[in-house]
């Protein structure tokens, strides 16, 4: 075992990492207040000595310049020409199943455990980092083609309403948006219950039956189930979507079966696209699009049985660029949504002040505030602005969400480039990443198997890495991990449309494995000497 | 105080002196959709007028916030859906309003719906 030991190298092997004991303080002590007070006494002697004191600084800083230089000399070091070799021996491979076990066994404990959760939360947080940060590079395809209005509790107000408004108002608002001649219009609202103090729903029904058949555009309807008591319903020319589910954590489902609507409990194992399954109100406006020939690559979408390709569910990605319509029109007020120019550079800038913030998310709140985007990416329209002139023509051609924003009515998603935003710009945002996307949105998936690749792939080079037992082999160490968990999480994120793995988790992992062997070694080391 | 009455009769007496003026010049659709403000506050259509029938320009009598314009055709008071007509002079479009982007706030309550469910 003491042979163990030595190869791992953490054993007093000359890999630069052993400190000297420092002059004054013996081996294994540590240093008292007393100690520091004497050092901060002799500063403040010298200060009444400058000369004394800059020749000392400048011998100092001579000092640490020799030593910065060593320290990047130690990296050219002949023991890493061996690593290729060592790649291929059979003692690398047997440290490997050693380092792999290390490895594997914490994160499938921690995977299978997630103690307080602990697990699942560095999950999450990993990928809305990445989310966050790939935000300003959000492509702008779709944003042209989607619209939200809103109805907020100014718009309830002008209109002479109160929630929840009279049905005819409901009327009103499609007719407003259905003359602008959009590619179709999603009601985000429920409409189930009959109001006996309200006699307007036949008026309504009939109403919007006459708007439908005259502009011919679609209405679809928000529904939690199979739709049987929306009032709406019936009314020809109107569709059904899903805008509630169950069992998919943050993640948005196309379509979604008996088994995972709003309210039930899904089973463990279970085919999420079963032939019962109902579209999401996203996947539904975005067949009626490739339905209507508006949409190119849909692929397999446009026929209503064969959806295969839509049935993992999407992990929504979020935009950060302000459409150029909302400052243009004045659509909403300037000190919420500045006008962003889509440079190059203005994005990646935007990208670096966002990691930044994140960085300092506990430490600087204020750096995180400004990092968070306050303007919704999607184009905004207020319903009260309807019939305004700075919405003429404005949803021409768009696929219009209507959606409220009303305190008190817990509509509200979490975004990680936005914060909280109301409900229907998460619909928004799906149909966006689809339209974006079509089939390659980025979909949850299996990541058992790259998991273990990645972890044997780290074992493999960490054993031939320990085993050459170069300088700086701790840092050389740090540095593959962080390369292949971060250069795999890119792969994934931006070629294959994935949610990246859990890097944070992964390094972390890491790091416990390194030091799980190292203590072990350093546990034998005695019986070596 | 005198100042005030005058500030708050000129107020008042804006609006209407502002929509005197007002006309509806040209119609967006053919035919247009005519309204009718029923007690309580909501707008049914009764029916459609070709652009002809209506021969613009017609006065402008009322605005309702709700999205509505009356005039007067043939002595009997319309409304038309001011998305369907052009007005001029061009009302005022209003200031530019907010979407709540929230980060720590917490509402645990419950909007009120009026009356209860039947």
């Amino acid at each position: 075992m003491g042979r163990m030991a030595a190869c791992f190298g953490w054993t007093g092997m000359p890999n630069g990492n052993h400190q000297e004991p420092r002059p004054g303080v013996a081996s294994g002590q540590m240093k008292g207040i007393e100690d520091y007070f004497k050092q901060l006494a002799q500063l403040v002697l010298m200060c009444r000595r400058p000369r004394q004191l800059l020749h000392r600084l400048g011998a100092g800083f001579g000092r640490r310049w020799q030593l910065l230089l060593r320290y990047f000399a130690s990296f050219r070091d002949d023991r890493l020409k061996k690593v290729p070799g060592y790649l291929v021996a059979w003692a690398t491979f047997s440290r490997m199943v050693v380092i792999s076990i290390a490895l594997i066994i914490p994160a499938w404990l921690l995977e299978v455990v997630d103690p307080f959760g602990l697990s699942g939360a560095v999950e999450r947080h990993s990928q809305q980092i990445v989310q966050k940060i790939a935000a300003p590079f959000y492509p702008a395809t779709a944003q042209s083609r989607i619209a939200v209005v809103l109805i907020d509790e100014a718009a309830l107000a002008v209109r002479g309403e109160s929630w929840p408004p009279r049905y005819l108002y409901y009327e009103e608002v499609v007719r407003r948006i259905a003359k602008q001649r959009p590619s179709a219009i999603f009601l985000d609202v429920l409409v189930e219950d009959r109001r006996s103090y309200d006699a307007s729903l036949p008026l309504a029904q009939k109403a919007l039956e006459e708007t439908l058949k005259e502009t011919g555009v679609p209405l679809y309807l928000a529904v939690l189930d199979g739709g049987e008591r929306n009032l709406f319903a019936k009314v020809p020319g109107t569709h059904l979507a899903m805008a509630g589910w169950s069992g998919y954590g943050a993640d948005y489902p196309l379509l979604v079966d008996r088994s995972h609507r709003f309210g039930a409990t899904p089973p463990e194992s279970d085919n999420r696209c079963g032939t019962n399954s109902l579209p999401t109100a996203a996947f539904a406006l975005y067949r009626q699009l490739c339905e209507r020939g508006e949409q190119k690559g849909c692929g397999d979408a446009s026929t209503e049985g064969d959806v295969g390709a839509f049935c993992a569910p999407m992990v929504v990605q979020w935009g950060y660029n302000v459409a150029p319509q909302i400052r243009a029109r004045d659509l909403l007020s300037a000190s919420q949504c500045a006008p962003s120019e889509e440079s190059a550079g203005t994005r990646l800038f935007d990208s670096a002040r966002i990691l930044w913030s994140s960085l300092l998310a506990s430490f600087d709140k204020e750096s995180e505030v400004q990092g968070r985007q306050p303007c919704p990416y999607t184009l905004t329209v207020r319903e009260e602005d309807l019939s305004s002139a700075r919405v003429r023509g404005l949803l021409k051609d768009r696929v219009v969400l209507v959606g409220t924003s009303l305190a008190g009515i817990h509509d509200l998603v979490a975004s990680p480039v936005h914060g909280q935003l109301p409900g229907v710009y998460l619909h928004a945002m799906a149909l966006d990443n689809l339209l974006t996307w079509d089939d390659h949105y980025f979909a949850r998936a299996e990541g058992t198997p790259t998991l273990l690749v990645l972890g044997l792939l780290l074992a493999w080079v960490s054993a031939a890495l320990i085993r050459a037992n170069p300088a700086r082999l701790d840092f050389l160490l740090h540095a593959f991990a962080a390369l292949l968990v971060l250069g795999v999480s890119a792969f994934f994120y931006l070629v294959l449309h994935r949610p990246p793995l859990d890097w944070l988790g992964l390094l972390l992992i890491f790091e416990l494995a390194r030091r799980i062997l190292e203590s072990s070694a350093n546990r034998r080391q005695p019986s070596v000497n | 105080m005198i100042r005030s009455v005058i500030c708050l009769a000129f107020a008042a007496g804006l609006p209407l002196s502002c929509l005197a003026d007002s006309q509806v010049t040209k119609a967006n659709v053919d035919p247009v959709s005519v309204y009718e403000r029923q007690a309580d506050g909501l707008y049914v259509r009764t029916g459609k007028r070709s652009v002809e029938e209506l021969s613009l320009p017609l006065a402008l009598l009322e605005q309702s916030p709700r999205g509505y314009l009356k005039v007067s055709l043939s002595g009997q008071e319309l409304w038309l859906d001011s998305m369907d007509v052009e007005v001029f002079p061009p009302p005022s479009i209003g200031n530019s309003g907010c979407v709540p982007t929230l980060q720590d706030s917490v509402a645990a309550v419950s909007r009120g719906a009026g009356e209860g469910c039947p």
